[in-house]
């Protein structure tokens, strides 16, 4: 009987704002001047400032929706003695008071769903979380709105107050929340009265599903508030409800009604101390949410340390680390644990680039583009994306790596484990200080330019003291057509790396030549950087038998007899990862690639200097060195997170590495020369840095590319939503 | 059986007392009128009877049933059209009718009523393309779609012109030809007259009258007026002698005042009989509901004018 009546009810408000112009004016239109006044000139209709924006304007219309709307009808119908005539009904108060409820609803969710698909379709705005989460959301916070809406239905006298009492708890509302102004703008003791309002918590769950992606079980305590507020003030609405404005407005029950909310919210105070919205943006992340969670990945095979493919195995991951790996059949306690199915999906380590440039744009250095901090930020997203969960950064700004290494271990930067040498050691006037000096104080930043041992020394010192992972040297000495370079001495050489092993430090050289590798090798170099042209078989021989690492960087090799010879970039992987500006740079004509293009020796000479680098480590690799996979990334189209993808495919395709030693070459061989026995390997109590790819990497080389989803120290990363969600707090203070 | 029983009802609010022990019995069948003044009490009593107030004093049964005690029961067995109703503009008048059917248990459907009521055409306009005398009539609609057994309407002509005026007045004697017992208020005494069945007035909360509209007529303290036009000299002693008090000319009429306008006629036969006058022309006029009203009601005045009386009792007033 209730239910036909509520439905009937219901139906009616329902149509009658729907016909009535001035109702669908202020439910659908109004909210969308507010959405695109909003996103023109606060977002700059930027798709990531207006997604930080979209959940105030939300929590704004279901507000309005909710106190508004509601408020309104309730004091006209009793004004004009609709209620009166329900009234001499057998229809009940509750029926009257849902049915205002439910039509509220349905007014605030179409109001909501369409400016969600405005958002959508003009500003492309970028929800993190889940549609189902998102609608959990809204469904909550009307539900903790509408009662208020309802309530002051009932308390306000007439038509002229409840616009007064909307106001007055609407502006606040407003204001203080967050949905307006940014929460941690306000000064403390403003945040301390926000607390006490129940939009507060609306901004914080919204927030928290749109833009950082959390979940709402990671967001249990501000729903839980939401929920026993919604069900209070419903329940106190009994007290308030009045069919007639003769009726008095029992001042009595007033104050129940409201002592009751403010204890609902003095306890969420004391109960939440911390709101996620108190903290700026960028210290927000979408990965955040499953932190402290366990997780366990079932259906997949992985492969393991030795590389060999592991078939059907679940991985429990907790707390950023490999817990128990076990068989497929296996039952284990899921109790507190997320299970993730990985659809059969082959799990691998997160792959470690081990030469990398992070401050190289992979461009034709020519636009400022290439030189921003944001093409820096967006690389790095650009490595989780294709797999990379690792790089070794040689030369790079120590400053800025030492900074993202603390904002990474801390959580508050989505970048792949950075560890570096910082700067490169090498002559005064050497290679790569020369390629700086049009910039003034860069070469400093970059290099440390020393002659003697002393000199040597004392670099090393001062690196070692800013905990570098490891000891980059350079041996160059420039090209004669083109123009000589200082070279570092044997002394200084010899001093660094002496001095390098005594503080525990692996060092690994720059070498141009097979005579600079015999120099590396004879006094005491743990690894080769760049696989010279010249090198020999004895030398290789030699490595072998020292032990001595390769890192070939193919990749680099590949890229400038590319660019060179004009080949144009067909690669998916670079067109979804590279922004347009960093490749139309390596088009252009201002770049030095277009003057070098000019010159045959150049092509000719880039072509053969890859040839032979192919050519040594097929060599080196029949030799038994040890391959480590390093691309060079930064350097001319050579570009980040896919240069590593491109070098295992050289190694598989051109060098005729068998799948394991490719594999080893990206995860093992990697963490072991930083000294990380339990990063790029999957066994218990490893680092959870996955990778699940959808094909068999032992079986083709190509499954490389096809990354599902990426672990980062435990927590699963969505690549299609890296570019588009803020990635946290860390800026490199090089870069424009 | 009576439908509606009421023993020394009070309501007092604040300061005022609205009604000043109401002693009320209403049978099953046909329409009882409650006429008075503005201010008298008429929408406090029925509004008690509806349920919708709560009497300060007195006991009171609607259709065996206390409104206060079982108000849902009640509910579903009375129907009423208040004095002010608010339709939603909307909604179409089939749309409304099948709302307020939702909230019974048992309803009749919208398209029935509309035929009761006249509305069948406007079936699906918008209720605030309607005119006064539509609403009023969709007002009455709501008021049937549970089919009740007791209708209460509360001026439902009040501010409609005289051909609106007419379509309500043939609802409700078409509804009292169904057999159902109706209860309405009004200020318009011809309208009582005309409609009611039985007319109870009431005056200050208290009722002063209360019987059918020639009960009520006959029982009046009131004087008839007679007047005589003759051919010749007349003298009037007799008439004098019989009761008629002299009360000037109008015209060639002369005109009296009785209490006992049977034994005026008879004294006037003897007249024509002995004295050499013969008679060209008689009217009479008996006391009227509204004579009635004014004596009982006194000169307390409604707030809005009556409007002219479109039911005269005699045919021909003389001019002025």
């Amino acid at each position: 009987m209730m239910l036909k009546g509520l439905t009937a009810l219901s139906w009616a408000y329902l149509l009658e704002a729907m016909r009535s112009k001035t109702a669908l004016f202020w439910n659908l239109v109004f909210p969308m001047f507010f959405l695109f006044g909003f996103a023109i000139i606060f977002g700059g209709s930027d798709p990531r400032r207006v997604s930080y924006i979209v959940p105030g304007l939300l929590t704004i219309t279901m507000i309005s929706a909710s106190f508004f709307g509601v408020s309104m009808t309730m004091v006209m119908q009793r004004e004009t003695g609709v209620y009166r005539r329900l009234r001499i009904t057998p229809v009940s108060a509750a029926t009257v008071v849902l049915a205002h409820a439910a039509t509220a609803m349905a007014n605030l969710l179409l109001s909501i769903i369409l400016q969600l698909v405005a958002a959508k379709v003009f500003f492309n705005i970028i929800i993190a979380g889940s549609w189902l989460d998102l609608s959990l959301a809204v469904l909550l916070s009307g539900f903790a709105f509408i009662p208020l809406g309802l309530m002051i239905g009932s308390v306000a006298r007439d038509t002229k107050t409840a616009p007064a009492i909307t106001n007055v708890l609407f502006f606040p509302m407003m204001f203080l929340s967050g949905a307006a102004v940014p929460f941690f703008m306000l000064p403390g003791w403003l945040q301390t009265i926000a607390r006490f309002l129940p939009a507060t918590y609306v901004v914080e769950i919204l927030q928290g599903v749109m833009v950082r992606g959390e979940s709402l079980s990671t967001l249990g305590l501000p729903v839980a508030i939401l929920l026993l507020s919604g069900v209070l003030a419903f329940l106190v609405n009994a007290l308030l409800f009045r069919w007639e404005s003769t009726e008095p407005i029992r001042k009595d029950r007033l104050a129940v009604a409201v002592g009751t909310l403010t204890a609902v919210y003095a306890i969420a105070f004391l109960l939440i101390p911390q709101l996620k919205i108190a903290a700026p943006p960028d210290l927000r992340r979408a990965e955040k949410a499953d932190r402290g969670q366990a997780l366990l990945l079932t259906h997949c095979s992985y492969i393991d340390e030795t590389g060999r493919l592991v078939a059907d195995a679940q991985l429990l991951v907790r707390d950023g680390r490999i817990e128990r790996i076990f068989r497929a059949g296996a039952s284990v306690d899921t109790t507190g644990v997320t299970v993730h199915d990985l659809d059969g999906g082959f799990v691998i380590p997160g792959l470690i680039d081990s030469h990398v440039h992070i401050g190289g744009s992979a461009g034709g250095s020519v636009s400022m583009k290439e030189f921003s901090k944001d093409r820096v930020i967006h690389d790095l997203q650009a490595y989780l994306g294709v797999g990379v969960t690792a790089f070794v950064s040689l030369t790079d700004d120590l400053d800025d790596l030492i900074a993202l290494r603390e904002a990474v271990q801390r959580g508050d930067m989505r970048a792949p484990r950075p560890f570096f040498s910082g700067p490169s050691i090498t002559a005064p006037g050497g290679h790569p200080a020369a390629r700086f000096e049009t910039v003034p104080g860069l070469a400093e930043r970059l290099t440390r330019q020393v002659t003697t041992a002393a000199e040597a020394e004392q670099a090393v010192r001062e690196l070692a003291e800013k905990r570098v992972d490891v000891i980059k040297l350079v041996l160059e000495e420039g090209n004669e057509a083109f123009r000589k370079l200082p070279r570092l001495s044997e002394e200084a050489l010899r001093a660094a790396i002496r001095a390098a092993h005594a503080m525990g430090l692996k060092t690994t050289v720059h070498v141009q030549t097979d005579a600079h590798a015999r120099l590396a090798i004879d006094v005491g170099a743990d690894g080769l950087e760049h696989a010279p042209a010249d090198l020999s078989d004895d030398t290789i021989a030699l490595m072998a038998r020292r032990g001595v690492t390769l890192t070939p960087t193919l990749a680099v090799f590949e890229g400038l007899k590319n660019v060179s010879a004009g080949t144009p970039i067909s690669d998916s992987l670079v067109h979804r990862w590279v922004t347009p500006d960093i490749l139309q740079s390596l088009q252009s004509p201002a770049s030095w690639i277009n003057m070098a293009r000019q010159s045959d020796a150049f092509v000719q000479t880039m072509q053969k200097l890859f040839d032979r680098a192919v050519d040594r480590t097929a060599a080196a690799y029949r030799q038994g060195v040890r391959i480590i996979a390093g691309s060079d990334a930064g350097n001319v189209a050579t570009f980040h997170g896919i240069g590593l993808i491109r070098e295992l495919e050289l190694y598989a395709r051109a060098v005729g590495m068998s799948p394991r030693e490719v594999f080893l070459a990206a995860t093992r061989h990697s963490a072991d020369r930083l000294g990380r026995s339990d990063l790029g390997r999957i066994t218990e109590g490893a680092v959870a840095d996955l990778v699940v790819l959808k094909a068999n990497p032992l079986q083709d080389v190509r499954a490389y590319r096809q990354v599902a989803w990426v672990y980062f120290n435990g927590r699963r990363l969505h690549p299609e939503q890296l570019l588009s969600t803020n990635p946290g707090s860390w800026q490199p203070q090089m870069g424009l | 059986m009576a439908i509606v029983s009421i023993s020394n009802l009070m309501k007092k609010y604040d300061n005022v007392e609205a009604l000043k022990g109401i002693d009320l019995e209403i049978e099953a069948g046909g329409i009882v009128g409650i006429l008075g003044p503005n201010g008298a009490g008429k929408t406090t009593l029925v509004e008690i009877i509806e349920g919708l107030r709560q009497p300060t004093h007195g006991r009171l049964t609607v259709l065996g049933v206390d409104p206060q005690k079982s108000p849902g029961q009640l509910k579903e067995r009375i129907g009423a059209q208040l004095q002010t109703t608010a339709i939603s503009p909307e909604l179409t008048p089939s749309e409304t009718l099948a709302l307020f059917g939702s909230f019974y248990q048992k309803s009749l459907p919208p398209s029935r009523i509309l035929e009761l009521v006249g509305l069948t055409e406007k079936a699906n306009a918008r209720n605030r393309t309607l005119s006064g005398g539509q609403k009023q009539r969709l007002a009455i609609g709501m008021a049937l779609v549970n089919d009740p057994e007791l209708l209460i309407f509360d001026e439902p002509t009040t501010g409609l012109d005289p051909m609106a005026r007419r379509g309500v007045h043939d609802i409700v004697t078409d509804l009292r030809g169904r057999g159902k017992t109706i209860l309405l208020t009004t200020h318009y005494i011809e309208e009582a007259e005309k409609l009611c069945d039985r007319v109870i007035m009431i005056k200050e909360g208290q009722i002063v009258a209360d019987g059918t509209p020639f009960e009520l007529v006959s029982r009046a303290s009131g004087m008839s007026t007679v007047w005589i036009a003759v051919e010749g000299e007349l003298d009037p002693t007799p008439l004098m002698n019989a009761g008629a008090e002299p009360s000037g000319h109008e015209g060639e009429y002369f005109k009296f005042q009785t209490h006992n306008p049977a034994e005026v006629i008879i004294a006037l036969g003897e007249i024509l009989k002995q004295q050499a006058v013969s008679l060209t022309d008689l009217r009479m006029k008996r006391p009227t509901l509204e004579d009635v009203y004014l004596e009982l009601v006194g000169s307390q005045q409604d707030e809005e004018p009556p409007e002219p009386s479109t039911t005269q009792k005699t045919s021909r007033v003389p001019g002025v």
